[in-house]
């Protein structure tokens, strides 16, 4: 099953990778003109509130470094990265159903458990794949274009190994959102919607202190790839939480799917 | 040994119910057909016994194992025909078979190629530019393969031609022969009667008969067609202590069921004038249309 899994959504994988990827040359291939107007930048974000600087990731502005550039680029992607994860754990699952192809599959030797779990593996080894994919386009774009910088590719593997982690905690949010309803129609887009909504919910929590507890629930503030390059890698609590949620919906979920009723 | 054993099944769909308190037992070689008009209950049946949704009471033991806990392991020989068929548009119909293979151990792949060329069925056609009847022969392909113990299908026919349907049968009695057990919900009341060794009726979520066919058809009447171009005189005629179920079509044929001796009922249509006559015995219809 996970073999036809692969192959019946791949076509999707690659048009993502190559979407993404597209973007990401086309940033790296930018950055020379962006340094050119760094200038302006600077004094422009010298009049700007400090929350809302914090707001955008705008705090590492120093454009000198290439790293910083793409960070700071990369993080409107990492929303659609996001996004795609989200939504593939939620299609992964709730298709089968949508598409009524369950009744074929659920008429097999196969328990639901194994249909969940090949399902999630199909998902885990997608973003991986992912990952990995623009991670090359990345460092192959760098490597082309940005010739007279020492660009440091494990600290770019380190954004990108971020943003698989906070990927894996949205696969589990689209496994849920696809287990607990009865007709799973709307599962992907409730759970890309969950990803905006913690896009809004970090925008929030950065704007006062008192509002600050409020990143712990939004998992689009976890892996901030210009936090990454500052600290040089990533606070484990957050690490921490992505484990312990994920696990939680897992269960959930699986234990979830094992009683659901297939309407067909 | 029971194929099947369906326990006290009762399914609710919140409140309202889709099957109520029906029990069924099936012999391994039977060809039992479960005949009943739409939003009887058939497809909730079959749904349940595949465990595709969970019974609200009582209990289905399939091949001696419990229907919600050993569901996979029942399935390794079990075929299930679906009366609407959903495949992935996308697969090629060998791609489709193969997978449909894939969940098996030790099945002889150019077991494919048997079933295609006896259906008739282009394996490099995409599913989704099939038609329904294709579709349904894919069905039929796939739940056929792997020689399962039981076939279980829900209107089998819906889509095929007249010829097919044929193939389809001839198909499903030879398996029986070989000592499969086949379990059919239909419309087609004459192939059930022509093919089914046992059947039950559901209405409204309830069994209302079952059993034996032959035992269940009345033999004691006769169904009785005349046309004549005096009913009225026809009607005196008759001696109505051994007539039921008395229609008149239009003003020139009757129909009726009669229990009466027939010579005596020969005696006194010899004094009208009859311009035609049949007499059949009751049918699977007959006996299902008592109900409805």
């Amino acid at each position: 099953m996970f073999i036809s899994e692969f192959k019946n959504n791949i076509k999707g994988l690659i048009l993502w990778v190559i979407a993404i990827g597209f973007i990401v040359t086309l940033f790296v291939v930018l950055y020379p003109v962006a340094i050119e107007k760094m200038s302006n930048l600077d004094e422009m974000l010298l009049s700007f509130p400090k929350e809302l600087i914090k707001a955008f990731n705008l705090e590492n502005y120093d454009w000198s470094n290439v790293l910083n550039y793409f960070a700071y680029e990369y993080q409107y992607i990492n929303i659609a990265s996001l996004i795609f994860a989200a939504m593939l754990g939620a299609n992964l699952l709730a298709k089968e159903e949508i598409n009524k192809t369950i009744q074929f599959v659920y008429s097999k030797p196969i328990t639901r458990t194994k249909i969940f779990l090949n399902k999630m593996y199909v998902a885990l080894t997608y973003i991986l794949i992912y990952n990995v994919g623009i991670y090359v386009v990345t460092s192959v774009s760098l490597l082309l274009f940005i010739k007279d910088q020492n660009i440091d590719y494990i600290l770019l593997g380190k954004v990108y190994l971020g943003q698989f982690i906070v990927q894996i905690l949205f696969i589990f949010i689209g496994l849920f959102m696809a287990t607990i309803f009865k007709k799973p129609r709307g599962a992907a887009s409730i759970s890309a919607f969950m990803v905006l909504f913690s896009y809004v919910l970090g925008l929030v929590s950065k704007l006062t202190e008192n509002l600050n507890f409020l990143k712990y629930f939004s998992p689009t503030e976890y892996m901030v790839a210009s936090n990454i390059i500052k600290n040089n890698g990533y606070e484990i609590k957050y690490i921490f939480i992505v484990v312990l949620v994920s696990f939680a919906l897992f269960f959930i979920s699986i234990n979830k799917y094992k009683t659901k009723e297939y309407v067909i | 040994m029971n194929v099947i054993e369906i326990r006290n099944l009762t399914k609710y769909y919140g409140k309202s119910v889709g099957v109520d308190d029906i029990s069924i037992d099936i012999k391994q070689g039977e060809f039992f057909g479960f005949i009943g008009p739409n939003g009887a209950g058939k497809s909730t049946t079959i749904n349940c016994m595949l465990n595709y949704l969970f019974p609200t009471s009582g209990s289905i033991k399939i091949l001696g194992l419990d229907s919600v806990k050993n569901s996979a392991e029942i399935k390794k020989n079990i075929g299930f025909v679906p009366s609407e068929v959903f495949y992935y548009d996308n697969m090629k119909v060998d791609e489709l078979l193969k997978y449909s293979l894939s969940f098996y151990k030790h099945i002889d792949k150019s077991m494919i190629y048997k079933y295609t060329d006896l259906l008739e069925l282009d394996k490099d056609k995409k599913i989704g530019e099939l038609s329904m009847g294709n579709k349904k022969k894919v069905a039929i392909v796939q739940a056929v393969i792997h020689n399962p113990k039981l076939l279980i299908l829900d209107e089998p026919t819906n889509g095929l031609d007249p010829l097919m349907q044929q193939k389809l049968f001839k198909l499903l009695d030879d398996l029986r022969k070989q000592g499969t057990t086949i379990f059919m919900s239909s419309h087609m009341l004459e192939d059930v009667q022509k093919y089914c060794t046992n059947v039950a009726i559901i209405k409204q979520g309830k069994i209302i008969k079952q059993g034996n066919i032959s035992s269940l058809l009345p033999h004691s009447f006769k169904i009785i067609n005349i046309k004549s171009v005096d009913v009225n005189k026809l009607k005196t005629n008759l001696d109505f202590k051994f007539i039921s179920n008395f229609k008149e079509i239009d003003s020139k044929n009757i129909k009726f069921m009669y229990s009466g001796n027939l010579t005596t009922l020969f005696k006194n249509l010899a004094l009208i004038d009859i311009r035609d006559i049949t007499i059949e015995s009751p049918t699977l219809e007959d006996l299902f249309m008592q109900y409805y």
